[in-house]
């Protein structure tokens, strides 16, 4: 695998930049950060902070955290609606949408209007997407014959975690597909059946995953 | 906020229509079509019917229209117009309308299928079914026509008044008609008599009214016995009759001498009949108009008083059980044919709807069930009659938040979340939708506001009939005080409740939380050193308790209860501030305390309290003045507690027809701020910069939004504090625990291209005018001149951008500081304004002048330096290097020496 492939952790990392308001129980001037200032902190009136301050500080016992617009339980919803509908598209979701839930869900869920809801939901939409992805890719694969090149795949609104997820199979075996056609074209006529033994497997093992 | 209900107000489709018409001399014909929740309605001033079915979501009105318009040259002839002047409808499919030409048969689900009747007489006044919808009874112009609905052929025909005949009704069975005219005379008919050749009336009286309001009285049979309701000018006057044969009884005489009234007992007893007077405690004015509800019961009134009033048949002696007021008279009214509902359209065209009209534990209006619970009778109303409402509710929980609020908030949300964008424009796009039909709500003014604590739901919640209350005594920036009334038992006995009170701070450090159990407060103020508690003055109650709770460290040392009784001690606000507890009292006594209990002071305001409310040690005592009308007069008295300096006893400005929601001080500032039941949030500051002269300066309208209603709690200098509720529920709810939303302070100007930076350049002078006037140092008030100037000179710039140079030129007269023209030179020298550049040069010599030959002269800034120009040259010369700082520029160094030449 020569291609950089983000570990989980360090994408949370960076959603963790990302603002969320919080209702503050304790009074602090500003804070001075690289992103920016922050503050000062008046109990009571809502702010703009980056997550990772008001993760800590909710687990400080320091702050609320008001719940970003879309995670509530009607939006979720419409969401997983429009989502089952086609099968091949994706439907827009907020950035990070994975990482900023899975942490809120942890760390907050009593500030959530039912958490349990809320977190089967994205659940839902989470596999609900990654099915889907693993379908265009199956139908991708198994198109691909010895005379047609490897087909554009047009994959819009997918979240950085996602993409992430499917990097490192992805690249690797279209590299081994790759390889293959270079081999299966060297190789002339008798190559034929080498190549068309090969797909399926790469598609067995991708489907697997 | 006062214990009567509001009457909801719609606007309907004629109220354009009677918008500028000041003496519409017709009734309006509006009325529920019986078995349904939807209304029927007109106007003499349109041909179209409106339908408008509150069982539908949205869209629930239906136009009918098929009076056509007549073509302009019989227009001209006869000056008819073919408009609707009467509706009756006895079902959904046998309806009937009558314009001035023609007379339909119409069915209001499906309006196609209408049946006409050309033959009417004259021009028609009021036209009424039969109860079985055999027959129609027409009033025109000394005669009553009855005619057969089955083929519109006339049946009877006969002079019943001279004179305009006005109203007509059929009681119950049909066998009497009632008709009202304007020779002031209400006859009864018997309508088994129609068929002979000469028609007399059973039964004459004389109608009590005023010659000009004839035209819009009504009349109605009760729909369970012989009764009949005639307005007059005492009251509600019902002459009822024992049975049918009472009426026919005819003894010959009762045309002769029905009209002289002396020997009204001896004609009632030779003519059997019953004459009573509903009008205990009711009408101030003249009764317009009277209806019976479905199951005859109650009977509703109105008079040109405004009022509405409901009263119980069973006993006529009594006071009306409810009344509503609105703004305007009245001029038609219904009842629901299910609910627990009266509707009503007032002579400017809008239709109101009065909830639960009839209290709790009296019979339902429709059915014999008793009234127990108001709640559901609500949901019910709400899913019937305000579809739009509750889709706002709903809509408004769904986002939870203040987004759709200006155009302001949309762009951050734009900013913040692209992909959200779609979803709530959508969303607002829905709700602009709904809000069109939702137009107003209007309060019902008691002549005067009752007294009310600043920060409190108590008012609000105490009077429903919730089981076990939660309401807040007091919701202030520091924390909040929170009472739960526990009932075990719906027994009276109160001394088995476990209500509870809990304090909570904001900020989880001040002070742990506190919690205690009582069952007699309802008066609760939070200051930063304790909480004060009190009984609430009511009537009986003579007892009065006071209670403080103290948040110093040491345990238990502090607290102190007083009880006392005598009836004209019964408390009716309470305010603790830093230093000091105060008490008001009925009799208009305030009482000063220490914290510890010890009395300070006493003395008494002009008018009845209103409300308290302090920063620091700085009270402000709002009182009634005087009342103009129905308006009401606030006075607000601001002392300092500490030196007894009474700053300030001014009259408070209000929106017309407001009450006040909340007074306080802004945070830094300490600028007395108001905020009303309109909505707009006012603020006394400084008018100008050279006198100490207050003005009251709106500083915000928060009605903006019709769907959210603002529950204020405080404000600081660039921000409004304020918990967003819905606009059916105006105050906050203690579970969740409200939040508070910070809204951006926003002047209302008119909107113009450049009313964003307009708006800034009066903030700034506002600040600008209290900075000067708190004695500054040297610093504060240069920075607070170069924010002023940066407004000033952000505005010139788009002047010069715009080419509106006059403007432009304008502004420079009220620069502050030299860097500034400066700063203008540069702006208007790129855009090569010469008229412009030539003023700036002019201008600014005259302020360098001004400047430096009266250092003094303009304001305290240059009275410490010395009087050498050469020295305060070069002070200036350093001020303006530091405010370059601030004064966003570009800073040249060669630009003040080249500047100096124009000494």
């Amino acid at each position: 695998m020569n291609e950089v492939s983000l570990h989980p952790n360090q994408i949370e990392f960076l959603a963790e930049d990302s603002t969320i308001t919080i209702i503050p129980n304790f009074k602090m001037g500003s804070l001075l950060f690289l992103s920016g200032e922050y503050g000062p902190f008046v109990p009571s009136i809502p702010i703009d902070v980056p997550l990772w301050l008001a993760i800590s500080l909710k687990k400080k016992k320091k702050c609320t955290i008001k719940p970003p617009k879309w995670m509530n339980y009607e939006y979720l919803n419409e969401k997983y609606q429009e989502e089952n509908k086609t099968t091949t598209k994706f439907v827009e979701m907020p950035q990070h949408f994975i990482e900023i839930s899975s942490l809120l869900l942890s760390t907050a869920a009593e500030e959530i209007p039912n958490a349990n809801v809320v977190s089967g939901l994205i659940e839902d939409i989470v596999k609900r997407r990654q099915s889907k992805i693993n379908h265009s890719f199956q139908e991708m694969l198994t198109s691909v014959t010895e005379e047609e090149t490897i087909p554009v795949l047009e994959m819009k609104d997918l979240t950085l975690m996602e993409i992430n997820r499917i990097r490192g199979s992805l690249v690797t075996g279209l590299a081994h597909l790759y390889k293959i056609k270079l081999s299966s074209k060297a190789d002339g006529d008798n190559s034929t059946s080498n190549s068309s033994l090969s797909t399926p497997s790469f598609t067995q093992s991708q489907s697997q995953k | 906020m006062s214990k009567v209900s509001k009457v909801k107000v719609l606007d309907s489709k004629i109220s354009p229509l009677l918008k500028n018409v000041n003496d519409n001399n017709k009734k309006i014909p509006f009325l529920y079509v019986p078995n349904t929740n939807s209304i029927l309605y007109g106007c003499n001033l349109s041909n179209k019917i409106y339908y408008k079915d509150f069982d539908l979501e949205k869209d629930g009105e239906k136009v009918i229209e098929h009076h056509k318009k007549s073509d302009s040259s019989s227009q001209d002839k006869q000056q008819l117009t073919n408009s609707i002047i009467s509706l009756h409808s006895i079902g959904e499919n046998d309806c009937i309308s009558v314009s001035d030409t023609e007379l339909y048969i119409f069915s209001c689900t499906s309006p196609e299928e209408t049946k006409k009747h050309l033959d009417i007489v004259s021009i028609p006044n009021h036209i009424q079914y039969s109860p079985t919808g055999t027959f129609i009874a027409t009033a025109s112009k000394n005669y009553i026509k009855v005619a057969s609905t089955m083929d519109g052929g006339q049946i009877n025909k006969f002079k019943a008044h001279e004179g305009q005949v006005l109203y007509v009704s059929y009681n119950m069975y049909g066998t009497h008609l009632a008709s009202i005219g304007d020779d002031f005379k209400l006859k009864i008919w018997d309508t088994n008599t129609f068929g002979d050749g000469t028609v007399t009336p059973k039964r004459e009286f004389e109608l009590d009214c005023s010659k000009t309001n004839i035209n819009h009285l009504n009349i109605e049979w009760s729909p369970t016995k012989l009764e009949i309701a005639v307005p007059s000018k005492e009251g509600v006057v019902l002459y009822s009759f024992e049975d049918e044969n009472d009426l026919n009884n005819d003894d010959g005489d009762n045309n002769s001498s029905s009209s002289s009234s002396n020997d009204d007992n001896d004609k009632q007893q030779k003519e059997k009949y019953k004459k009573v007077i509903l009008n205990n405690e009711g009408h101030s004015k003249e009764v317009i108009g009277v209806s019976y509800s479905p199951n005859g019961e109650y009977l509703a009134s109105f008079g040109f008083d405004n009022l509405l009033f409901v009263w119980d048949l069973s006993n006529c002696e009594k006071e009306p059980i409810s009344f509503r007021k609105h703004n305007q008279t009245i001029s038609s009214l219904s009842w629901n044919p299910n609910q627990n509902l009266i509707s009503f359209i007032d002579r400017k065209g809008k239709i109101g709807i009065c909830n639960n009209i009839i209290p709790i534990g009296s019979r339902h209006p429709s059915n014999d069930n008793v009234i127990e619970n108001l709640e559901v009778q609500n949901t019910q109303e709400e899913e019937e009659g305000q579809q739009e409402e509750q889709e706002q509710e709903d809509q408004d929980e769904k986002m939870n938040e203040s987004y759709i609020n200006d155009d302001e908030a949309k762009e951050v949300e734009l900013e913040d979340g692209d992909d959200e964008v779609d979803y709530y424009e959508n969303k607002k796009k829905l709700l602009d939708e709904t809000a069109e039909s939702y137009h107003s709500t209007s309060y019902p003014l008691s002549s005067f506001q009752k007294p009310f604590q600043i920060g409190s739901t108590f008012e609000n919640v105490y009077y429903s009939s919730t089981k076990n209350k939660r309401y807040f005594l007091s919701f202030n920036l520091l924390g909040c005080i929170l009472k739960r009334e526990e009932v075990e038992d719906s027994s009276a006995d109160s001394s088995n409740n476990t209500s509870s009170i809990e304090i909570e701070f904001h900020q989880t450090t001040y002070h742990r939380k506190l919690t205690f159990t009582d069952n007699q407060y309802q008066l609760g103020s939070l200051g930063s050193n304790g909480a004060i508690f009190s009984t609430k003055h009511m009537p009986g109650n003579t007892e009065s308790t006071l209670l403080y709770k103290a948040f110093s460290t040491i345990p238990n040392n502090e607290d102190w209860t007083l009880s006392f009784s005598g009836a004209n001690e019964g408390i009716v606000g309470v305010h603790v501030c830093d230093n000091f507890i105060i008490v008001v009292n009925a009799q208009r006594t305030v009482r000063v305390f220490s914290l510890c209990g010890t009395q300070l002071n006493l003395f008494s305001i002009p008018g009845d309290l209103v409300t308290i409310n302090s920063h620091k040690n700085t009270v402000v005592i709002v009182h009634h003045a005087a009342s103009f009308g129905s308006s009401q007069c606030l006075s607000a008295l601001v002392l300092d507690l500490s030196t007894n300096h009474r700053i300030l006893h001014d009259t408070l400005a209000l929106s017309p027809n407001s009450t006040l929601s909340w007074i306080g001080f802004q945070q830094t500032t300490d600028f007395l701020t108001t905020y009303d039941s309109a909505g707009m949030i006012r603020i006394l500051c400084y008018a100008s910069s050279e006198s100490k002269s207050m003005q009251w300066t709106p500083l915000s309208d928060m009605s903006k939004n019709v769907l959210e209603s603002h529950w204020m709690v405080g404000l600081s200098k660039s921000e409004i504090y304020s918990i967003v509720c819905t606009a059916t529920k105006e105050y906050p709810q203690t579970i969740p625990r409200p939040t508070l939303s910070p809204n951006p302070i926003s002047i209302p100007l008119l909107p113009t291209v450049s009313c964003k930076l307009e708006q800034s350049l009066v903030d700034s002078k506002i600040s600008f005018n209290n900075v000067i006037h708190n004695d500054p140092n040297q610093a504060l008030l240069i920075r607070e001149q170069a924010a002023l100037d940066s407004a000033i000179l952000r505005l010139f710039q788009l002047y010069i951008k715009t080419m509106q140079f006059s403007r432009a030129i304008e502004l420079l007269y009220s620069l502050n500081l030299k860097k500034s023209f400066d700063i203008a030179f540069k702006c208007s020298n790129e855009k090569q304004c010469s008229v412009v550049t030539k003023k700036i040069i002019e201008l600014k010599k005259i302020f360098v002048q001004k400047t430096y030959d009266q250092p003094s002269s303009s304001s305290n800034l240059t009275s410490s330096q010395g009087q050498s120009p050469e020295k305060s040259n070069s002070d200036l010369k350093r001020k303006e290097l530091t405010q370059s700082a601030v004064v966003e520029s570009n800073d040249s160094s060669d630009k003040p020496s080249k500047l100096f030449k124009f000494q």
